[in-house]
């Protein structure tokens, strides 16, 4: 099984009738004030199948029979598989897979130290040293490759993650039909041929809506394009509380339901059972700086409500966590991505995106993958909880050390110590004495440390050769 | 009693959006100069709103109230301005979000932003054609054209506006920002301005008509 966090010790946020109040906001959202689904294709489907449409301003209201109808189709079991099969990572929301995030345009040059614009280079080192962690479990890659050429960036993205990582890779530089073309015969020449792919796609697409309420047409016949080739669907909506959402956190997550619903309708209706996941990144606009709050506390709620909403249909669910707007791994940056992270994963969302970017998912640093990495690793233990059970109580061996002894050599403690203590690759906890005579190295020094250890230690799976001949011909076929 | 055009600048200071058109309309009526109830009015009253969230007093929510409340007294005494005149501001700025791209929020900051800092903004709104761009350039002849680009996808729509413009040497600076532009691509592109964030872009908007 790939690399996962067991959420034994579920909390919370929505009670059962929170959750009911949110859905029926959502039904009552899609019927009266609508979704624009800027798509002839997507129009004429709904029309078909009962929903109100007007054609000038391409608003489209939802019949609630229809939409709830629609949104039991997808209540099955879900696989994101990996290039090999140990990393195949099972949706069935009591695991969380936490994912790098995604789509970053800037890189911390690990060697120069220089912040600069991402390159191809970056896209495949940041693949690799996620693919070595045990505190991640798929790929988003991380930053976009900004030095290749218009129009074949989503070629070079996904090679270089598809050679750098054995994990499932999710994608969302394909927005357009043939971009998403490009992308399948890419995953397929890797997995060798389409029908593998359709039985074992090894990636999965990103479609988004444009909040509040609104979703283009280009993307979604892109989307339609990855449903058919057996591509499951991640819908990201991003209602901002306060901006593009109401500045209320319950009003902003019926919001994006209603946007996600909708989604679902229409991805059903192009062809049933089509794998869609609720994907969300909602945090709040920061009402001082203008900004997305990324990795606010707002933002860890609204991540772990989506991802109970997503679970009361039946969904797999994909959330924020991780984020931050810091610009250096500081303590602002350990401090939001906890904020953002820890409630989503109690929640168990299926997924969480995720590590390794700063700058609220602009800039990737290879130190803050290894350092998150290690976040959700602590994470991991606090969802797994505490056992209590008799052997776990220890009464024979309480009785045994008696008072005033040790447990250091008790077999007991032997046996358990391994799983019921986390264990860091990174914090320090030494004394001051013993960490200033080895150099006194900061968290980002140990962090730069590991990344160097992964470089010359780690190794990825090699991919088919037909991968490299199939890139070759559709950089040449786009760079006409 | 106040005079008109101070309840008008105080209308704006208050957020009063819902009743400021009536106010307006009861200026002209009284005989109020137009130009004069917009400069020592509506611009008087949107500076210090612009100062007090500058300081930190008031939030985003109030400032794009204020801005509204502007807005809306503006639509009553702009009409009304002879023609020939214009009111004085910091400059004119055209903004828009690029073509194929509909994300807002972002351009909407930052025209609001301008216009508490005493720039005349002429939004353009959301997917605007290049072509659109450079025709309202030539149309109003404003100090800065700003453009907003949320996806990488629509980034070179930017550079679709500058270069024409460019070309055709015509005295004016682009401004342009949204999640995936960076400095280096705005050099790259030859715009003369970026902001990383909305609050920053009136800065960088007064550094270039300065």
């Amino acid at each position: 099984m790939a690399n996962c966090i067991t959420v034994s010790c579920k909390r919370n946020v929505l009670s059962e009738d929170d959750m009911r109040m949110i859905h029926y906001a959502a039904l009552e959202i899609l019927e009266v004030t609508g979704v624009a689904v800027r798509s002839e294709k997507a129009q004429k489907m709904l029309q078909d199948a009962g929903c109100d449409v007007d054609k000038k301003s391409a608003v489209v209201k939802f019949p609630q029979r229809l939409v709830e109808e629609l949104s039991r189709k997808n209540n099955r079991a879900v696989t994101f598989y990996g290039r090999t099969r140990k990393h195949d990572a099972r949706l069935d929301g009591e695991h969380t897979y936490v994912a790098s995030d995604g789509n970053g345009t800037m890189a911390m040059d690990f060697e120069t130290r220089q912040r600069r614009e991402s390159r191809k280079s970056d896209v495949a080192k940041s693949a690799f040293v996620s693919d070595a962690l045990s505190g991640h479990g798929m790929n988003w890659p991380s930053v976009t490759s900004q030095d290749v050429p218009q129009g074949t960036r989503h070629i070079h993205d996904l090679q270089a993650s598809l050679e750098n990582t054995e994990k499932h890779i999710t994608i969302a530089t394909d927005t357009t039909s043939w971009e998403v073309e490009d992308v399948i015969e890419l995953a397929s020449a890797a997995v060798g041929g389409r029908d593998e792919l359709r039985k074992r796609p090894i990636i999965s697409s990103i479609h988004t809506s444009s909040s509040p309420l609104q979703i283009e047409g280009e993307g979604l016949e892109a989307g339609f394009v990855a449903a058919n080739a057996g591509i499951p669907i991640c819908f990201y909506v991003m209602p901002g509380p306060g901006g593009t959402g109401p500045a209320t956190l319950a009003g902003s997550v019926a919001v994006g339901v209603a946007e996600a619903l909708a989604g679902n309708t229409i991805f059903q209706l192009n062809q049933v059972g089509t794998s869609f996941v609720f994907a969300a990144g909602m945090a709040n606009l920061d009402m001082r700086a203008s900004t997305r709050a990324g990795g606010s506390p707002e933002h860890g709620l609204t991540s772990a409500a989506y991802a109970q909403m997503a679970h009361y249909y039946g969904f797999p669910a994909l959330v924020g966590g991780f984020v931050t707007t810091s610009k250096e791994p500081d303590q602002q940056a350990s401090a939001e991505k906890l904020a953002s992270a820890i409630p989503p994963i109690l929640a168990g969302a299926d997924m969480i995106a995720g590590i390794g970017l700063l700058e609220d998912c602009r800039t990737v640093w290879l130190e803050q993958l290894v350092i998150d990495s290690e976040m959700s690793q602590m994470i991991s233990r606090m969802a797994r909880g505490m056992e209590v059970n008799e052997d776990s109580l220890a009464l024979d061996v309480i009785h045994k050390v008696g008072v005033g002894k040790d447990y250091l050599g008790q077999r007991h403690t032997v046996e358990k110590f391994r799983t019921e203590h986390f264990m860091p690759t990174l914090a320090d906890r030494t004394s001051w004495d013993s960490w200033a005579q080895r150099g006194s190295k900061t968290l980002l020094d140990r962090a730069a440390q590991e990344v160097r250890r992964i470089f010359k230690e780690h190794r990825v799976e090699p991919v088919p050769k037909e991968l490299g001949e199939t890139v070759d011909k559709l950089l040449k076929k786009r760079s006409k | 009693m106040e005079d008109a055009v101070t309840r008008l600048k105080n209308a704006v200071i208050n957020y009063e959006m819902e009743t400021i058109a009536d106010l307006a309309k009861k200026a002209l009526a009284e005989g109020v100069d137009p130009l004069v109830a917009i400069e020592k009015g509506l611009a008087e009253g949107i500076k210090v709103v612009g100062e007090r969230f500058g300081k930190g007093e008031i939030y985003l929510p109030e400032l794009v109230m204020g801005a509204e409340a502007m807005k809306a007294a503006l639509a009553v005494l702009e009409p009304a301005v002879p023609s020939g005149k214009h009111r004085a501001s910091a400059g004119l700025v055209v903004i828009g979000t690029v073509q194929d791209d509909i994300h807002e929020i972002g351009k909407n900051l930052v025209a609001t932003m301008l216009s508490a800092n005493g720039f005349e903004v002429v939004d353009l709104g959301v997917n605007v054609a290049s072509t659109e761009f450079t025709k309202k350039v030539e149309e109003l002849k404003p100090k800065i054209v700003a453009m907003s680009a949320l996806m990488t996808t629509t980034m070179p729509r930017m550079a679709e506006v500058i270069g024409p413009i460019k070309k055709k040497s015509i005295p004016i600076k682009a401004l342009i920002g949204g999640a995936p532009v960076t400095d280096v691509y705005a050099r790259e592109i030859g715009a003369e301005g970026y902001s990383g964030d909305a609050s920053s872009a009136v800065d960088v908007a007064k550094k270039l008509v300065g």
